[in-house]
């Protein structure tokens, strides 16, 4: 995978609407990942002493070993040699050409000299072994050499380590073998490798998040220095990305996984884009957790608490795909039913053991194209517990004024933004506010269940009849935009497009 | 508060374990859940009128409601299930902050928040901005603590003078969690 697909974000920390605004990038992440994204190339060492603890230094060492920690060689690959000069003829670099050993950091002499050299011939600067350029190679494999191995390791897609062993060595002989080949006839100009831009301090601690295991981010959630190391270092719109990472929870049973964990964590950091105190209370207090399409949301906790009990209107909590704001200890949780995230079929089926229905399966979670359960829920877990009291007075306030005013027009389909009074958004001051996000955000498309009228979407609705609440969405969501949301006529992941969505079956909490 | 005019619609707010549970109203209404409406809309009820705002709770209220033989009753059932009622005067999903059950014996009587609000009672409500003081919000559920909760809190320059005031009036004081929506 080409890994600059996964860093296609403007330059300009200023510019977080922009990024935000961008559709969904669908190359980045293929049909069939279910691996980690690729991980970024900066020295991970450099990011463990810039942001944490020795805790959180620990833990992102110990991922570096466990991802990088090379395999020995086998006898039959140590029968392999450098075979092109000036590599071949050096004892020592025929040694770390069979790991045995690498060269790294601390090393000396003509085999560091000849890799020193090496690199830059490929156009690594090493200005303090080369004096300014004015001096051969001094042969010392100190900091900058290593920092040079790994820019040459990264510019040809090797494992960047810094550590000059077999596949660092055997780049170093193809490129030399180039440079040396006879001219034969006409030659074939190749193109120029086109230049990847290096990553920022701040985009690379977002790629080792979005690439972290479990145990990793558990460290880093906790680490009071590192999300203060991350708040003072980034963008919003960055330290959005990056809370997304800390925030999501993915269960293993999730069908595919690379794809779903892309589509929630562009939501979450969407919604998380604004302002970083609210953004770091999210962190502190509110999850996402993906419901995969084949399992209902009360097999998971905290949503287990309500398997087989019913709703306040009667239904069972077991059909329910959508749930916000849930507690488990001191944080929120919503649910993000993978299939309105991939716009694929939900397959997880409740059968009823008593009343008319038992035993019949019942088919669940069926979303209209353009509407996102993800946001909704999400909105309602930032609201309960990322808000301020004041934003919650505004939005009562504004909730409780859309109330009276609705009492003088009842069949005013411009009244709330899912139409006439009595629909989703009417119902209580939480669904107000989850569907202005929703419509903020560009996520409510489709009809209301109830009265059938067409939801308002978009930004400008919520502009000119929410005012004050548009104003709390601007400091939170900056701006942000998520298009294509619940993509049903072209999923996300392999497989048919889901059916028809049956307006009435849609429900969010 | 017994010669105050109440509103023709109470309406409070629940609390467990210091999660606003749910609103209700003494009204002909729905019952909303926090799932979303079903097709054809949230069912309708002959005196209640229910927002559920945790899902959680939602399954215990609609049980309780069951067994309820109107608004009265149902609010009974709910403080014997340990739920703690609130006016609404305050902003329905704002944390209501620190407060207290008080109770005689095991019984409550009342539940008092600091930061101040509407003096209330269940069996009648004050219209919004009457009975509204700035030492606590206070919700009297037995009728015979009304009036010397009510002198109390009148009294009282502030919330924790009004706290020590019911504590020596035997009352005990047990304090709620602080937890919010």
């Amino acid at each position: 995978m080409d890994r600059r697909q996964n860093v296609g974000r403007p330059r300009s920390p200023s510019d977080n609407r922009g990024r935000l605004r961008t559709p969904r990038a669908r190359g980045s992440v293929r049909r069939g990942d279910t691996g980690a994204y690729p991980l970024p190339s900066r020295p991970w060492r450099h990011m463990a002493g810039m942001l944490g603890n020795r805790g959180t230094q620990r833990a992102i060492e110990s991922l570096r070993r466990d991802r990088l920690l090379r395999a020995p060689l086998s006898p039959e690959e140590r029968e392999e040699n450098l075979t092109a000069e000036p590599y071949a003829s050096s004892e020592q670099l025929q040694n770390a050409y069979d790991n045995a050993p690498m060269l790294r950091t601390g090393a000396s002499g003509e085999a560091v000299a000849l890799v020193q050299q090496g690199l830059l011939d490929d156009g690594v600067p090493l200005p303090l072994s080369t004096t300014q350029g004015t001096q051969p190679p001094d042969g010392l494999f100190g900091p900058e050499t290593a920092q040079g191995v790994r820019a040459f390791q990264d510019r040809h897609d090797l494992l960047v380590d810094g550590i000059v062993g077999r596949e660092t060595l055997g780049a170093l002989q193809e490129l030399a073998g180039r440079r040396t080949a006879p001219p034969s006839g006409e030659t074939t100009p190749t193109e120029p490798e086109p230049e990847i831009p290096p990553l920022s301090t701040a985009e690379y601690v977002i790629q080792v998040l979005r690439s972290a295991d479990t145990r990793m981010l558990d460290a880093l959630r906790a680490d009071g220095a590192f999300l203060d190391g991350m708040q003072a270092l980034m963008s919003p719109a960055q330290f959005g990305e990056a809370a997304a990472c800390l925030c999501l929870v993915i269960p293993g049973e999730v069908q595919h996984p690379a794809e779903a964990k892309a589509e929630a964590l562009r939501i979450m950091a969407a919604q998380l884009a604004g302002d970083p105190a609210t953004t770091r209370r999210a962190i502190d207090r509110v999850r996402g957790l993906i419901i995969p399409a084949n399992r209902l949301s009360t097999d998971y906790p905290p949503f287990s608490s309500l398997a087989g009990t019913a709703t306040a209107d009667g239904r069972t909590w077991d059909t329910v795909r959508g749930i916000g704001n849930t507690p488990l200890g001191d944080l929120r949780y919503s649910t993000f039913p993978e299939e309105n995230l991939l716009g694929i079929p939900c397959t997880a089926t409740y059968t009823p053991t008593s009343g008319p229905q038992a035993g019949i399966p019942q088919a669940l979670g069926q979303y209209p194209e353009g509407y996102s359960v993800a946001t909704h829920e999400f909105a309602h877990s930032l609201h309960g517990a990322a808000l301020t009291d004041d934003d919650s007075e505004t939005i009562d306030d504004a909730y409780e004024e859309r109330k009276d005013e609705a009492e003088d027009a009842p069949t005013d389909t411009d009244m709330w933004v899912d139409g006439r009074e009595g629909c989703y958004a009417s119902t209580s001051v939480a669904e107000f506010y989850a569907q202005l996000s929703n419509a903020y955000l560009g996520t409510n498309a489709g009809t209301d269940a109830v009265t059938g009228d067409t939801r308002h979407n978009g930004k400008p609705w919520v502009r000119a009849h929410e005012p004050e609440v548009y104003g709390i969405l601007e400091r939170v969501y900056a701006g942000s935009q998520v298009e294509g949301t619940n993509p049903v006529s072209a999923p996300l992941a392999g497989g048919a497009a889901a059916p028809e969505p049956a307006e009435g079956a849609a429900t969010a909490a | 508060m017994e010669e105050l005019t109440g509103r023709a619609v109470r309406r409070f707010a629940l609390y467990h374990e210091g999660l606003h549970a749910a609103t209700v109203s003494s009204e002909p209404g729905r019952l909303i859940s926090t799932a979303g409406p079903p097709p054809g809309g949230p069912p309708s009820h002959p005196w209640v009128h229910l927002v559920s705002y945790q899902a959680i709770y939602e399954s215990e209220l609609a049980g309780l409601l069951g067994q309820a033989t109107g608004f009265d009753d149902y609010l009974q059932l709910l403080l014997q299930a340990g739920y703690d009622i609130g006016s609404d005067d305050l902003r329905a999903l704002k944390s209501p902050g620190a407060g207290v059950r008080l109770l005689e014996g095991n019984g409550p009587v009342a539940a008092a928040w600091a930061g101040g609000g509407q003096c209330t009672c269940l069996w009648l409500q004050p219209e919004k901005g009457q009975e509204v003081y700035p030492q606590a919000r206070l919700t009297i559920y037995a009728r015979g603590w009304a009036s010397r909760l009510h002198s109390e809190l009148r009294a009282a320059p502030d919330y924790e003078t009004f706290c020590r005031a019911v504590a020596q009036s035997g009352l005990r004081l047990l304090q709620l969690a602080v937890r919010g929506w």
